[in-house]
């Protein structure tokens, strides 16, 4: 390469990258950047970079919480009674078994009487406070009219007279 | 009152700061994009992002803290494919993106356009740099700085690139002789 030739290549370079120091922006440029800034940002806003700690320290307390709760929930016998029924049960080959989880309903405290004595009615309140206050000559009645419930009752034979 | 007398001097000096820099920052962006749209937004949003981290407040080199933000967010917003590394192999031609290649520029004698898409076609490891070194205002130093490695590295890379460009604009010029 002669040296005219090297001098032309030299300048065609030094031409086109003078060309990227020549650049400028559309007028106002600093006026839009300031604008852009003022409507889009306000230095309050920048966090810290250690705030990301905040919500990881809410999350490992949160878990904290949930894993305490669930160690002091006692075991509830439903749990092992269907362990047994699992165990005792004979596998089946084809269907998976389903196991119920839904709770069985508390039983009730066993009555001493069969069936249970239901609440007195209107009436009996009514007799039995006419029993407890009534004087001696309603109670002599009262007596006599159970005792004569209890005789067999007779029937007095019908005669039946023929049809003229 | 004097929060709010604070706060008015702080936005005068940000203000200022933009007045001086923002021709410069738009070259630096320029040099990477290569596109006036793209280069005012990496100037809004490098001033944008100073002043939302108070960065700015506590600049050494100002122009070198700015060159280096700008930068930053132009190489982000190249994209992926322009953005190669110097292991992968050059073209053989050379050819940049657009459909003109360097060939047909030069028959149709725009030497200058020719050369522009010779530039355009490097890869940016060598680009930049040499892109860089034309904005007036940096030297060797301050481009080892912007781009994050050795200041020997970049006179490397610019003399390399500048070898290549006079090699393919050599090999222009014989093949436009001969036609």
């Amino acid at each position: 390469m002669s040296k005219d030739e090297r001098d032309k290549v030299e300048r065609l370079l030094d031409d086109a990258l003078a060309s990227y120091s020549r650049q400028e922006p559309r007028p106002g440029l600093e006026r839009r950047v300031l604008d852009r800034i003022h409507t889009g940002a306000s230095p309050g806003i920048a966090f810290p970079r250690w705030a990301w700690a905040i919500p990881a320290a809410a999350c490992l307390l949160w878990a904290g919480i949930l894993w305490t709760r669930h160690v002091a929930t006692p075991h509830r016998p439903q749990v092992r009674q269907v362990a047994v029924t699992r165990e005792i049960a004979p596998p089946r080959a084809e269907t998976p078994r389903i196991v119920n989880h839904v709770h069985k309903r508390k039983a009730l405290p066993k009555q001493p009487q069969f069936p249970a004595s239901a609440p007195l009615t209107n009436e009996e309140r009514a007799l039995l406070a006419f029993v407890t206050h009534a004087p001696k000559e309603a109670q002599e009645a009262l007596i006599d009219a159970q005792q004569h419930s209890a005789e067999p009752i007779r029937i007095e034979k019908i005669e039946i007279q023929p049809l003229k | 009152m004097a929060r709010r007398e604070e706060a008015a001097a702080r936005e005068a000096r940000f203000a200022a700061l933009v007045e001086r820099h923002s021709r410069f920052v738009y070259r630096v962006a320029y040099a990477v994009v290569r596109n006036p749209h793209d280069s005012e937004d990496v100037v809004q949003e490098a001033f944008l992002k100073l002043y939302r981290t108070g960065a700015w407040e506590g600049m050494r080199d100002e122009k070198a803290f700015l060159a280096r933000t700008a930068w930053r967010i132009a190489v982000d917003r190249l994209p992926k494919a322009r953005n190669q590394s110097l292991d992968q192999p050059l073209s053989p031609d050379l050819q940049s993106d657009d459909s003109q290649s360097p060939e047909d520029a030069v028959v149709t004698a725009d030497w200058s356009a020719a050369v522009h898409r010779l530039i355009d076609a490097l890869p940016e490891e060598l680009r930049q740099p040499l892109a860089l070194a034309a904005v007036e205002e940096l030297n060797s130093r301050e481009i080892a700085q912007v781009m994050g490695i050795a200041e020997g590295t970049v006179r490397t890379r610019i003399m390399r690139a500048r070898q290549i460009l006079k090699h393919k604009l050599v090999g222009l010029e014989d093949r436009y002789e001969q036609r």
